[in-house]
C-alpha cells in the first residue's frame, strides 16, 4: 500500500455571471459547458508538473448536458492523453467529485496505477450553485502533498425538488429540506461538531450546519455542486498549515466529512478561486450555432481530433517543416516527404490581425471577432473570440487558445479551439510571453 | 514578344444587378448573343466548337452541381463539348485561361467562353451568407467573403499606415467609373463620408467597401491568331496569362497583407507576355472590398509594396491618372456576379483596347491592359491575363 496525495491541483471558473437577489454567481459563457470547464480545470492541473503517466482519469460532471456521442473522450483527447487511458465518467451525483477523489485514492494507494487524475466539473444552475471545475493530480507521495481522509457520509431520501417554470429544478419547501439536512449532520459530525477544530465548509444550506457547530471557526467557500468537495479541500489545504482540516459538504440528499492533511505550500500551488464578488460580464457568446457544414457523426471528426483538440500540428521528418491541418496535408510542401510527427503547438500566443464581423449568418448571433494568432514558437492559428470585448481587441494583444464548445445544434456538441484572454497561472511561457508583448 | 497565339474577335455582356426576370440560361443566352452580334464580320453559331461554362452557383442558387450541359442547353447548342470551370471568383478569368489553352491545342478552332451567375435568386442576407456554413466546420466556422479579406486590410492598416480614409476612396473612385458604365449594377456616385458612415460589416469594411450582389453574364469569343482577321479587323491578343494556388488555410498563409497568388499569376503572366508592370496601360482589377484593390496594386507591382494607400489617393489609378484601374467601375460599382467577373473585365479591355469605351476610355500608348481575380474558397488562387492590342 502506498500514501496517496495530491500533488498538483488546478481550477477554472467562469468570467462570466447571472444576477442573483444577492448578488452575481457564475455561469457558463454561451460556449461553455460542463466538458470544457473541466479541460480548463484539467490543463491548469497538468500544467503545474512535468509529464506524468497518467493511469486513469476520474470525471464527476454535474448535470447530464450529454447523453449522445463520447464526452470522455473528447476531454481525454483535449487534456492530451493518450488513447490507452481509460476515463470513469459519472453525472448526476450530487457529491460526485468525491466520489471521483476517493476511486482516485483508493487507484493510486492499492498501486493499481501511479497517478491518477481527478475532475469535477459543474455547469451551475444560474441561481444558487456556481459554474466551476476542479482538477487534481493524485500519485504516491512522501509527505509534500496534500492528505485526504477515507470520507465518511450519511443521506437520506429526500425528495424537496420540483421544476420552476423553466424546467429547472428548484427547492420546493426550504423547511423540509433544512430539516432533513439538520437530521442527516447530527449523525455525521461527532459530538454535534464540538470536537471540530477548524472546519471548511462548502454546499447547500451552510447555516444548517453552522447552527450545530456555534463554537466552531467554521470558512464557508460556496456552492460548486458537484465540485464542492474538491473546492472545499482545496480552501482546507491552504489553511491547513500542517495541522488537519475537516472538510464538510453539504447537500440536501447526502453530506460527506473529510480530513485534509497538508505541509504549508508555497506561493502559487493552489489555485486562487472566488466565487462571490461583482467582478463577472454578463454572458457574451450564443448557447449554440447552426449546424456546421458536416454533421459530428462524421468520420471527419474522429480524423479530425488530433489537431482540433490536441492542437497537433504534424512535424516533417526529414526538414522539420511544420503542417496543420495534418489530417489534410499529406506531403510536405518543402521537402515533399512524407514522414510525419506530431507536434503540440503552443497554446498562447497574440493577435498578428483580427476582424470583427456583424453580418453573421442566421443563428451565429449578432457579432463575432475572428482572430489570427501569432502563437508563442511564431506559427499561425485562425479561430473565432471567445468572452472576448470585440472592441477591446488590438493587434498584439496577448491570447491563449481554449476549448470551448463550436455547437450543439442537432443534439450533439462540437469542441475546438477558440482565443481568450491567457491564464497567468499555467507555466513561465505564458507569463513570459505576457510581458513580451506589454513591452511592445 | 508576346504569346499571342490566340485572339479574342467577340465579346459582350448583359447589364449587371439584380435581374428577378431572368434566370441564369437567359442571362447566359444574352451574353452570347451579345458576344456574336460584336464580331465585326459576322460568324456562325456552327463555327464554335468548344465552350468553357464559368460558374459558381448553379441555377438554383447552389441547389444543384452544374455541368457544361446547362450552358449548351442554354445556348441552344446542346451537343457542344462545354465544361464548367469553377475556380471562386477567377472562374471567368480561369475560364478563358483554358479556352486559350484549349484553342492553342489545335484541337478546336473557335471556342466560346461563357461567365454567368444568379446570385439573386435568394435573399441578399441568405446567398451572402450562404458561405458562412460552407468549408472546414471549424477552420472556416462562421467564415463569409468579408471574413476572408478583412483581416488582410487590418493588418496593412497596422503595418504600412493604410487610412480607412483610403480603403474609401478605392470605393469612390469605381463607383464615380461606374456611373459612366450603363451596364454597371450601381450608378450613382458616393463621397468618403458616405462609406465612413455606412454600417460595418466586418471590420474594417462597411457596406460601401463590399461589392454587391448580382446577376449577370459575360462572353467572348476566343479563336487562333491566325484567323482572327477573318472575323474582325481589331482582334485583340492574349499576350500572357497566369494562374498560381496559394497556401490555402488562414494559418498557412505567409503573408497577411497581400495574396501570394497574385504575385505569382502577375509574375508569369508578365514573363509570358515580355512586359513588365511599368508596360500596363490599363487594369481591370479584383476589387471585391475596397481593402483588396489597396494591396493588389502591390502585389502586381503597380507600387512598392505598403504603397497602395498612397497609389489611390494620389490620383495614379483613377480614370484620368497614369494607370486606370478599374475604368468600369470594377466589382465594387458594376457588380460581382461571381462566374462572369472575369469574362466582363476580359470584355471590358477588349473595348478599352479597341477604344471603343468612350467616356471611359484610357489613352493608350504601348497597348497593353491587365485583368486580375483572386478568390477560391478561403482565398486559394489568382488569375491574372494580360491583353495585347497588337501581335507583335
Amino acid at each position: 500500500m502506498t500514501t496517496a496525495e495530491i500533488t498538483s491541483a488546478g481550477a477554472y471558473v467562469p468570467s462570466t455571471a447571472a444576477r442573483t437577489r444577492r448578488g452575481q454567481v457564475p455561469v457558463c459563457n454561451g460556449d461553455e459547458d460542463a466538458i470544457t470547464l473541466a479541460v480548463s480545470a484539467g490543463l491548469d492541473c497538468l500544467s503545474q508538473v512535468d509529464v506524468h503517466p497518467i493511469g486513469q482519469v476520474f470525471v464527476a460532471l454535474g448535470s447530464a448536458p450529454i447523453s449522445l456521442g463520447s464526452p470522455g473522450e473528447v476531454l481525454r483527447e483535449a487534456l492530451g492523453l493518450d488513447e490507452s487511458v481509460p476515463v470513469a465518467l459519472t453525472t448526476g451525483d450530487p457529491l460526485g467529485g468525491a466520489a471521483a477523489l476517493q476511486a482516485a485514492f483508493d487507484a493510486v494507494a492499492t498501486g493499481r496505477m501511479t497517478c491518477a487524475l481527478v475532475i469535477a466539473a459543474e455547469a451551475g444552475d444560474s441561481k444558487t450553485v456556481a459554474a466551476g471545475a476542479f482538477a487534481f493530480l493524485v500519485e504516491g507521495g512522501d509527505g509534500r502533498g496534500i492528505q485526504v481522509s477515507p470520507s465518511s457520509s450519511v443521506g437520506g431520501v429526500v425528495s424537496a425538488m420540483s421544476l420552476d417554470a423553466s424546467g429547472r429544478p428548484q427547492t420546493s419547501d426550504l423547511r423540509y429540506v433544512e430539516t432533513q439536512l439538520a437530521s442527516t449532520l447530527e449523525v455525521l459530525l461527532p459530538g454535534q461538531g464540538a470536537t471540530l477544530d477548524r472546519v471548511v465548509l462548502a454546499g447547500s444550506h451552510p447555516t444548517v450546519a453552522r447552527t450545530l457547530m456555534p463554537d466552531t471557526q467554521v470558512r464557508y467557500v460556496g456552492d460548486l455542486g458537484v465540485a464542492s468537495m474538491l473546492l472545499a479541500v482545496v480552501e482546507a489545504a491552504r489553511i491547513a498549515d500542517g495541522r488537519p482540516v475537516s472538510t464538510l459538504v453539504l447537500t440536501p440528499a447526502r453530506s460527506a466529512l473529510v480530513t485534509v492533511t497538508s505541509p504549508r505550500l508555497a506561493p502559487g500551488a493552489l489555485p486562487e478561486v472566488v466565487l462571490e464578488g461583482d467582478g463577472r460580464s454578463e454572458r457574451v457568446e450564443v448557447p449554440t450555432s447552426p449546424i456546421l457544414s458536416l454533421p459530428t457523426s462524421s468520420p471527419f471528426f474522429a480524423r479530425s481530433a488530433g489537431e482540433l483538440l490536441r492542437l497537433e500540428a504534424a512535424e516533417c521528418t526529414d526538414c522539420g517543416h511544420l503542417a496543420f491541418p495534418p489530417s489534410q496535408r499529406p506531403i510536405c510542401s518543402r521537402c515533399h516527404g512524407t514522414s510525419w510527427q506530431p507536434h503540440p503547438m503552443p497554446r498562447f500566443g497574440t493577435v498578428f490581425t483580427y476582424t470583427v464581423n456583424r453580418f453573421l449568418p442566421t443563428g451565429f448571433g449578432a457579432e463575432m471577432v475572428m482572430i489570427l494568432g501569432e502563437l508563442a514558437d511564431g506559427s499561425h492559428y485562425w479561430a473565432p473570440g471567445s468572452g472576448l470585448d470585440p472592441a477591446a481587441v488590438t493587434i498584439g494583444m496577448p491570447v491563449a487558445l481554449v476549448v470551448r464548445r463550436f455547437t450543439d445544434a442537432g443534439g450533439i456538441p462540437t469542441y475546438a479551439m477558440k482565443f481568450s484572454h491567457p491564464v497567468e497561472r499555467y507555466d513561465e511561457p505564458v507569463r513570459a510571453a505576457i510581458r513580451e508583448s506589454e513591452r511592445v | 514578344m508576346g504569346w499571342n497565339k490566340v485572339a479574342i474577335v467577340g465579346a459582350g455582356m448583359t447589364s449587371f444587378g439584380e435581374h428577378f426576370d431572368a434566370g441564369l440560361e437567359q442571362l447566359a443566352a444574352e451574353a452570347y448573343r451579345t458576344a456574336l452580334r460584336s464580331v465585326d464580320h459576322g460568324i456562325d453559331a456552327k463555327d464554335i466548337s468548344c465552350g468553357f461554362f464559368s460558374n459558381v452557383m448553379g441555377s438554383l442558387a447552389g441547389n444543384e452541381i452544374p455541368s457544361g450541359a446547362t450552358l449548351s442547353n442554354a445556348l441552344g447548342l446542346p451537343g457542344l463539348a462545354v465544361s464548367r470551370v469553377e475556380s471562386g471568383c477567377p472562374s471567368g478569368s480561369d475560364a478563358v485561361r483554358l479556352g486559350c489553352l484549349a484553342v492553342a491545342s489545335g484541337v478546336y478552332d473557335v471556342v466560346l467562353v461563357v461567365g454567368a451567375e444568379k446570385l439573386r435568386e435568394r435573399s441578399t442576407r441568405e446567398s451572402l451568407l450562404e458561405s458562412g456554413r460552407l468549408g472546414h466546420p471549424i477552420l472556416s466556422y462562421a467564415g463569409t467573403a468579408a471574413t476572408i479579406f478583412a483581416p488582410q486590410a487590418m493588418r496593412h492598416m497596422h503595418e504600412f499606415g493604410t487610412t480607412r480614409e483610403q480603403l474609401a476612396m478605392v470605393a469612390v473612385k469605381n463607383w464615380a467609373n461606374g456611373a459612366l458604365n450603363d451596364k454597371a449594377q450601381r450608378q450613382d456616385t458616393i463621397t468618403i463620408s458616405d462609406v465612413l458612415g455606412s454600417p460595418l460589416v466586418s471590420s474594417p469594411f462597411t457596406v460601401l467597401d463590399c461589392c454587391p450582389q448580382s446577376d449577370g453574364a459575360a462572353a467572348v469569343i476566343l479563336c487562333r491568331a491566325e484567323l482572327a482577321t477573318a472575323f474582325t479587323d481589331k482582334p485583340v491578343y492574349v499576350a500572357g496569362f497566369g494562374l498560381a494556388t496559394e497556401p490555402l488555410y488562414y494559418n498557412e498563409k505567409r503573408t497577411l497583407t497581400g495574396w501570394e497568388s497574385t504575385t505569382a499569376a502577375s509574375q508569369r503572366a508578365y514573363e509570358m507576355a515580355g512586359i513588365s508592370a511599368a508596360d500596363i496601360d490599363v487594369a481591370e482589377v479584383h476589387d471585391c472590398f475596397t481593402g483588396t484593390e489597396i494591396m493588389v496594386y502591390e502585389d502586381l507591382g503597380f507600387c512598392e509594396k505598403g504603397e497602395g494607400g498612397k497609389f489611390v489617393e494620389s490620383g495614379e489609378s483613377s480614370l484620368s491618372g497614369r494607370l486606370p484601374v478599374n475604368p468600369s467601375g470594377g466589382l465594387l460599382a458594376k457588380g460581382h456576379p461571381v462566374g462572369a467577373t472575369g469574362v466582363a473585365q476580359m470584355v471590358e479591355l477588349f473595348e478599352q483596347l479597341r477604344e471603343e469605351s468612350g467616356a471611359r476610355q484610357v489613352p493608350l500608348q504601348g497597348g497593353f491592359g491587365l485583368q486580375h481575380n483572386v478568390g477560391g474558397y478561403s482565398v486559394g488562387l489568382s488569375v491574372v491575363t494580360v491583353l495585347s492590342r497588337d501581335r507583335a
